[in-house]
């Protein structure tokens, strides 16, 4: 699957110049890693649950297709309906036709990046259906016509006189900024979404292929709304999200609400098990699972980024990242940013639709120390940059530069060659006690080349 | 030449293999991991025979130690890098580890606070040594700034394909040194203090950045 | 071919390089020596902002009714999961508010949704109380229909003592497979959000209040 190239290098340029994001963005951040920190630090066992839950990641996605064929049986002996989708537009043709043979028209969903990433909104709408994002962050981006930026906190981009301005001017009456008195107004709209919805729509966090159960993780409240109210409820998952047990859920719960939150655990897990059953008084009376690839497979076909579709969306990566803090989500140009997302992009997307994406990182490795399930994303980085420049898709000038550097390193004569000329550039650059180098200067001074090189100094001790 | 002092000083017999050029790590950073195959076998070949190996710089041991076996080589290039891997050592790690010191016998009469940089912290997981040695060094106030553990943003060759963003993390970087009040900022990679001093530099402010070596073989 | 045959040729016939941790192993990192479960359970529970509220048998309908004054409610449905028999009738004689069944919330031609969102407050039952993290463990059923824990604004759980467990993994080893209720709920407090500059705020769609009454037995 290609898409069109994203400028991430034009993104991050004028996101660097957005104060007010950068701000706002740093706040959350700084916010978000100490909640962790203290929630990580009260675990002893950490270390070790991570290693687990890595295995078990690592375990699944050896055995996928087993686990999916495993989920599908449960799941259907439970009374769910299953659907495969190959890519996101045969995904919305699933969901279309569902709604379409429900008679549905107003859709209420709960978050789920999944339905981002094939555009199921825009979809819908398109066919005169009203869908209602219920997620309080996910509500007001979608009223600001803007995608999510953050995997678990969608308008952290955001400040509160942005969203106290942003409900006034769309609900039509006068909303406070302060978020303990617009919370309420947004309980009160969309409580009569919820009631009258005819279909609702939710990611799944968690699917338990021992048993068909559906897990989705959540604080608000919404997505126990939009799967217990409406007569129809379907889940849309990736199909990495599968995990073998019951055995294995509370390890992942426990991982994520601490990593994604700070929180031991997350208001309200959900784990459905099957439709509505006879004598119950609600509950949607169908549910169908729709499975989706969308370029997930074929990772697994490369043992170095496999471990792309461990994540289990907490968005710590994306919390400690030293990138994404100081330009937020929306500069990564996809669903999915920060650190999981730059690796995800090239690999969902193509090398070629994403192919600045591996370098937009210094490579600083806080991602993978954060990682609940142990992914090297910093090392995925590197790997994905070697596909690009062994594909030839570097710069032809930064090829060249580097394979005269190769040959100028590989011989200590050539080497001594190299540095007498880098002596004689720097006395040329010169200025004023430092040196003038082209886009490093710009912004930074650069130390003067030394007069003699260690070489040259150790010659001249030994004697 | 201040990692060569420091450890004459404790009596370490000390050798300088001038085949060296390189570990490799740029063109590995950058993707060319062909041509940082090359310049490893270089280094290889010039450390072959080496008891101990110590260098005053995280991410060229991080790159030997780590990365090394990521690299295409010929058999016995692989074997020697396998060899030598347990044997090459950072500076720091190599004098509080392998030499049990942790009092370089060094002077410096400055304040001081200590980055760390990110091979040495998350790929060598060397942090307490530096600390230790640096908190030994006669007439040297250590001061640990806040944030320590976030990256300077230098990257590489991220430095300058991402310039303004690199530089935005630096600033933050800065500020946190700045905010220390410390005379000097140090470190184990020489890439963090040129980009640390060279936004220093730039902006004017007093702090000045030095190589750790520099600390531990400084005697006045 | 289709979707589903090309998706699972996909994702077969990989290298098993990896063991998968046994069940118990994953199990033994979980489990967590909890001194007092019950002290363990009310401190979480409040550490979220849930009430607790030590009660017994006897002095249940007392008791709730105190509360239910106190908070304002005004109509109560009632689930039939609720460890106390003839708990309506016995409240009714105390509190002024209307408490209704699960059976009978409304009006028969009104959608059982639209009855649920008129009360303020809905009283049930629980499978478990999760002593590491203060949660409540709901399983649906017709006596406990989920609308009950969710549309009113005040949510109520009467539990015995004896339902307490350490850990989650303890609580969920409770139920078979192929004996799951419809919707097993892990509520751990009220409704939340910090979506807004991460002010955390309570009662977003949930509800906004959360009260646990504990039965001695």
């Amino acid at each position: 699957m290609t898409s069109a190239p994203i400028d991430i290098k034009r993104n991050i340029r004028e996101a660097l110049r957005d104060e007010h994001l950068r701000s706002t963005v740093r706040k959350a951040m700084d916010h978000s890693m100490r909640k962790r920190a203290e929630a990580v630090a009260e675990v002893s066992s950490w270390e070790k649950l991570r290693d687990a839950a890595s295995h078990v990641r690592g375990y699944t996605m050896e055995h996928l297709g087993d686990y999916l064929e495993q989920f599908e049986r449960s799941a259907l002996s439970n009374g769910f309906c299953v659907h495969w989708a190959r890519d996101g537009d045969e995904a919305v043709r699933i969901i279309r036709r569902l709604l379409s043979e429900h008679g549905a028209h107003s859709v209420v969903k709960s978050k789920s990046m999944v339905t981002e990433e094939i555009h199921l909104n825009a979809a819908l709408e398109r066919d005169g259906l009203s869908v209602v994002e219920t997620d309080l962050g996910e509500y007001v981006v979608q009223l600001a016509g803007q995608t999510p930026s953050h995997i678990t906190a969608p308008a952290l981009h955001l400040s509160r006189e942005d969203v106290g301005a942003l409900l006034t001017e769309k609900l039509h009456e006068e909303v406070s900024s302060d978020p303990a008195l617009m919370t309420p107004v947004v309980r009160r709209v969309l409580r009569e979404k919820f009631l009258g919805a005819d279909a609702g729509i939710s990611g799944v966090n968690f699917a338990v292929a021992e048993t068909g159960t559906i897990c989705i993780v959540e604080n608000e409240g919404n997505a126990r709304l939009s799967t217990t109210l409406p007569p129809l409820h379907i889940a849309v998952t990736g199909i990495e999200k599968v995990i073998p047990r019951m055995a294995d859920l509370p390890l992942f719960l426990k991982l994520l609400s601490r990593s994604a939150t700070g929180q031991k655990m997350a208001s309200y897990v959900s784990l459905i098990s099957s439709p509505r059953q006879k004598e119950e008084k609600d509950g949607p009376e169908e549910v169908h699972v729709v499975l989706l690839d969308n370029g997930r497979s074929a990772l697994l076909r490369d043992s170095v980024m496999q471990q792309i579709l461990h994540c289990i969306r907490c968005g710590a990566c994306l919390n400690t990242c030293p990138v994404y803090r100081n330009v937020g989500g929306h500069a990564y140009g996809w669903t999915y940013s920060g650190p999981i997302g730059a690796i995800l992009a090239p690999g969902l997307l193509g090398l070629d639709s994403a192919h600045d994406h591996p370098y937009a990182s210094s490579v600083c490795g806080a991602c993978a120390e954060v990682c609940p399930v142990k992914i090297d994303i910093h090392h995925v980085l590197l790997y994905q940059r070697s596909l690009i420049a062994e594909r030839k898709a570097a710069p032809l000038a930064e090829r060249m530069v580097f394979k005269l550097w190769g040959w100028a390193m590989s011989g200590r004569r050539r080497y001594a060659v190299a540095t007498r000329l880098a002596q004689i550039a720097g006395r040329l650059l010169r200025r004023d006690g430092k040196l003038n180098i082209p886009v490093w200067g710009a912004s930074r001074d650069f130390p003067t080349v030394a007069p003699r090189t260690f070489h040259q100094l150790y010659r001249t001790r030994r004697g | 030449m201040a990692t060569l002092r420091v450890l004459q000083r404790l009596g370490v017999e000390v050798m300088y293999p001038e085949e060296q050029t390189c570990c490799g790590q740029p063109a590995f950073n950058t993707g060319y991991r062909r041509v940082a195959a090359r310049v490893a076998r270089q280094f290889l070949k010039a450390f072959e025979d080496a008891e101990w190996i110590v260098a005053p710089s995280g991410s060229c041991v991080s790159m030997v130690k780590v990365f090394y076996r990521e690299l295409d080589l010929p058999s016995h290039f692989k074997e020697t890098a396998e060899r030598i891997s347990p044997r090459i050592y950072e500076l720091t790690d190599f004098l509080v580890n392998v030499m049990k010191v942790e009092d370089a016998g060094s002077v410096f009469r400055h304040s001081v606070t200590y980055h760390d940089s990110c091979h040495l912290r998350r790929e060598l997981r060397v942090i307490e040594p530096p600390r230790k040695l640096l908190t030994n060094v006669r007439g040297l106030t250590l001061v640990e700034m806040a944030d320590v553990h976030r990256c300077c943003g230098f990257g590489g060759t991220f430095s300058v394909k991402f310039p303004e963003l690199s530089t935005a993390m630096g600033d933050e970087k800065i500020r946190s040194v700045i905010e220390t009040g410390a005379e000097y900022v140090t470190a184990g990679d020489v890439s963090c203090l040129m980009q640390i001093g060279g936004l220093l530099s730039r902006r004017r402010a007093s702090t000045r950045a030095i190589h750790i070596a520099e600390i531990l073989a400084s005697e006045s | 071919m289709p979707s589903r045959e090309e998706i699972l040729a996909r994702t077969k016939g990989s290298r098993a390089a990896t063991p998968l941790p046994a069940s118990e192993e994953i199990r033994s990192l979980l489990v967590d020596r909890i001194a007092d479960p019950l002290a363990s359970f009310i401190q979480e529970l409040e550490a979220v902002s849930g009430k607790a509220f030590i009660s017994s048998e006897t002095w249940l309908p007392r008791d709730l009714s105190a509360y239910l004054e106190r908070a304002g409610a005004k109509r109560v449905i009632l689930s039939r999961d609720v460890p106390v028999t003839v708990l309506r009738r016995r409240i009714e004689t105390v509190f002024a508010g209307e408490v209704l069944d699960v059976r009978d919330p409304g009006p028969a031609k009104t959608p059982f949704k639209e009855s649920l969102a008129q009360f303020d407050t809905g009283v049930t039952g629980c499978a478990a109380l999760v002593a590491e993290t203060g949660t409540v463990l709901l399983a649906s059923s017709p006596e406990q229909p989920r609308s009950a824990s969710l549309l009113p604004e005040r949510h109520v759980v009467v539990a015995r003592a004896s339902q307490v467990v350490g850990t989650l993994a303890e609580a969920l080893s409770r139920f078979p497979v192929g004996s799951l209720p419809t919707a097993l709920t892990l509520v751990t407090g009220p409704s939340r959000t910090a979506d807004i500059e991460k002010v955390l705020v309570l009662g977003v769609h949930g509800p906004r209040e959360l009260a646990v009454f504990i039965l001695n037995d």
